[in-house]
């Protein structure tokens, strides 16, 4: 078996290769632009650039389990692997940053691992310790159920000041995993999977119950009926588009304040977008599998000046804001998605 | 070669020659280490406006060093590091954050840097490019070659230890 490791950068290519001796001979492959890549790699940079991209070159194992799309599989390079790897907490909304990259692999049946501390010191004059916002292993959870295809956090350990460990400590859960993972040939469900799987759970429970209103919507979300929802944005509800929204009797609200001078972005709020909908809106693995629509707020953002600073342009990252939402709604006008 | 590579080649070259990587930020990826920030006057401003970030902090007992790396020399670079070195603000800014971050107590060094004055005269100022050596008399230079094998100077000096 031959190990290809797609990197941005040589050095977290020889971290990723130091986890376990399993990965000792993987080459290294930079990430190229959007193009110039084996179709694998194109397919899984689509939304957002992973740190990680590991590809078999024996062609065997399993077949990807996901419902996705697997039109890149089964060729002579399959992907086994997305790793993220991060030194800050996925708190607050930072916790959306990096979702579209992780969300691409497991809809391509690619297993992905988030690699980020769970509980960490903030520095500076307000220092302190954050911790994890545990509405991102929930949606976790979801992702993994509805695409059949495991996305995992391995928490980066800290120390008692909340210092984040460097040396061996740091990533020996994450080797085991992995190690594990490889030698199962690459199987999603693997023991060792399915042990992190119930430890990520239990992880969800705990700090709901230590935190519980991350077992509900946070203040941004709102869950009411559709058709309350549709008069409140002025829209038409017997236009077909209205109709199509209306077939749902519920839509998840996502409130984004961006204001016009700032609305040229897109962290962390397309990240988010996927947080909310797995959480409170999909059912399947489709965006249009949804038991509620999604809507995208922006009062303080007319239509024309989104539509000008975040063109669907496959090109750009901006595309991104359309990839699972039902409608984006403006201060002056709308856009119907699905 | 490429910046990663000039950054991966440096970290060896300060591991190889007996020092302790206290921070470091490769320039498309993460590593270990933490990531120090050097912010203008007090260190408690929020943002990053005005926030140096050296590649690499490298340390031994007797001297903690900044490293900026580039595929080629760039004065730019220099010029940053002067301004670091020569800005006690900014100086009283970074021994401040190597404390808060107890960066040198987790590498076994905190005994030789009680003081935040020792830590503050242990500061030296390096860069770190592919290339033909350059005459700098007051910054560190470490020139690489292509095969990533190294040699730092000051002025003409070879240096083996700092």
């Amino acid at each position: 078996m031959s190990l290809l490791a797609f990197c941005d950068d040589f050095n977290e290519y020889e971290w990723f290769i130091s986890l376990t001796p399993e990965l000792r001979d993987a080459q290294f492959r930079r990430i190229g632009p959007r193009g110039q890549n084996p179709l694998a790699v194109e397919s899984l940079i689509a939304y957002d650039r992973p740190d990680v991209i590991l590809l078999s070159q024996d062609g065997g194992g399993l077949e990807p389990p996901g419902n996705g799309p697997t039109a890149d599989s089964g060729g002579p390079e399959r992907p086994v692997l997305v790793l993220e790897k991060t030194r800050e907490v996925p708190t607050g909304h930072n916790v959306g940053q990096r979702m579209a990259r992780l969300v691409r692999s497991v809809e391509h049946g690619v297993p992905a691992i988030y690699f980020c501390p769970f509980r960490a010191r903030k520095h500076g004059k307000h220092t302190g310790i954050c911790n994890l916002n545990a509405r991102l292993l929930g949606a976790f959870e979801e992702i993994w159920r509805i695409h059949n295809t495991p996305l995992v956090a391995i928490n980066w350990p800290a120390d008692e000041y909340g210092e984040l460990y460097s040396d061996h400590r740091m990533d020996s859960e994450l080797s085991s995993l992995l190690e594990a993972y490889i030698r199962s040939g690459f199987d999603p469900g693997c023991d060792a999977m399915s042990r992190t799987r119930s430890v990520q759970h239990n992880a969800f429970i705990q700090r709901c119950e230590i935190r519980p209103s991350y077992s509900s919507a946070p203040p941004s979300i709102t869950i009411q009926q559709t058709l309350r929802a549709l008069k409140q944005f002025n829209i038409d509800i017997g236009s077909h588009a209205g109709q199509a929204l209306n077939r749902v009797a519920e839509s998840v609200i996502y409130k984004i304040e961006m204001t016009e001078a700032h609305c040229r972005r897109e962290d962390p709020y397309t990240g988010m977008q996927f947080i909310y909908d797995y959480l409170y809106c999909r059912y399947g693995p489709k965006p249009e599998d949804k038991c509620r629509n999604l809507l995208l707020h922006f009062p303080k953002v007319s239509k024309s000046t989104f539509m000008r600073q975040n063109p669907n342009d496959l090109s750009r990252k901006s595309s991104n804001w359309y990839l699972t939402a039902s409608a984006l709604i403006f201060s002056d006008g709308w856009l119907h998605l699905r | 070669m490429r910046e990663d590579s000039v950054y991966y080649y440096t970290k060896r070259w300060f591991t190889d020659a007996g020092f302790r990587i206290l921070a470091g930020q490769p320039p498309n990826g993460t590593d270990r280490f933490p990531v120090i920030e050097v912010k203008s006057g007090t260190n408690n401003e929020r943002g990053s406006r005005n926030v140096f970030k050296p590649d690499l902090i490298a340390a031994t007992d007797l001297s903690i060093v900044l490293v900026e790396c580039k595929p080629r020399f760039s004065q730019e670079d220099v010029d940053k590091l002067r301004s670091i070195r020569d800005d006690q603000q900014r100086r009283t800014a970074l021994v401040e954050e190597l404390r808060q971050r107890r960066v040198l107590e987790s590498n076994d060094l905190g005994s030789s840097y009680r003081e935040a004055l020792a830590i503050d005269q242990a500061l030296r100022f390096a860069i770190a490019f592919e290339g033909s050596r350059v005459d700098l008399s007051d910054i560190y230079s470490l020139v690489l070659e292509s095969n990533g094998d190294g040699s730092l100077y000051l002025g003409d000096d070879i240096i083996s230890s700092l």
